[in-house]
């Protein structure tokens, strides 16, 4: 049992292509927490993992070994993310009421944000009003503000400038607090 | 919503645990990867995405550069109306000649 990815990948390369599915066992979990992120379908976030998986293998020649693996596949598995929201259609009537539930709405309502909700309603909470914005305004924002990374990070992830992640965090809170402000109105209505 | 109200909601979200896996997505993955190898080379198109920013920063640097070398060409040799037209007559009262 190889416990380093380096050791691993070398072995890969080297001509042991079936030791690319332990690769997979190890990350995974990871990858599919990242596209879960984007899209909450269990079936589609498979199919957006397992391209991501497909993409790292066809690409593996191209990984020089001087950030760790899983960085590496983290950026695959956000550009994946990022192709697929691309691909969507951005229907703004989309956010249907009932997707969400009554305590979320309820939570909405609430001025002070005061009553429960619970992690998973809150992260379909965002995720129907992320719809709202576009691809890329929407994977800084959940870099940033869901899963906690810093802006340094999300540059070298992304490859955009310090600034522009700056600029695209600002303006996708902006258009977020409308979002949801829009679902608060039709709550009352 | 005010930015208070957003934050506790990125809080919350944060929170969500990962979803767990479906079950037998390894074996499905290397099943894939299998046919993956069998399958034809990677194609042009997926080369060209996998090197686009690179392409379209190369791209963009080759225009500016051309941009760049009109400009100076163009400070540095201004067109005349009369030169064009001497460099026309030349050429024709040659051609007439036949010298």
């Amino acid at each position: 049992m190889v416990n380093d990815d380096a050791e691993l990948l070398e072995r890969i390369r080297k001509g042991a292509p079936d030791e690319f599915g332990e690769i997979i066992r190890r990350h995974q979990a990871q990858v599919f927490a990242i596209l879960h992120r984007y899209e909450r379908d269990f079936q589609k976030a498979e199919d957006l993992a397992q391209e991501t998986f497909i993409k790292a293998w066809r690409f593996l020649d191209r990984y020089d070994g001087r950030a760790p693996f899983h960085h590496w596949l983290s950026k695959i598995a956000l550009r994946v993310a990022l192709d697929h929201l691309r691909r969507q259609k951005r229907v703004r009537a989309e956010i249907a009421l009932d997707e969400l539930g009554e305590e979320a709405l309820d939570w909405l309502r609430d001025p002070g944000g005061e009553g429960q909700l619970g992690a998973q309603q809150a992260a379909e909470l965002l995720h129907a009003a992320m719809r709202e914005l576009s691809p890329g305004d929407r994977q800084v924002i959940t870099l940033l503000e869901i899963e906690g990374r810093s802006v340094r990070e999300i540059c070298e992830l992304t490859g955009s400038s310090s600034a522009a992640v700056r600029v695209r965090a600002y303006r996708a809170r902006a258009r977020l607090k409308k979002a949801l402000g829009g679902l608060e109105k039709l709550k009352h209505e | 919503m005010n930015d208070e109200k957003l934050k506790k909601l990125f809080e919350l979200a944060r929170a969500e645990t990962a979803p767990v896996l479906p079950e037998g997505f390894d074996a499905r993955m290397e099943r894939a990867l299998a046919r993956e190898r069998n399958a034809a080379p990677i194609s042009l198109w997926d080369q060209i995405e996998a090197l686009f920013p690179r392409v379209a920063m190369g791209a963009a640097l080759v225009m500016a550069l051309c941009l760049l070398g009109d400009f100076y060409f163009s400070a540095a040799h201004p067109a005349g109306l009369s030169g064009d037209v001497n460099e026309i007559s030349e050429q024709w009262l040659l051609g007439a000649n036949g010298q």
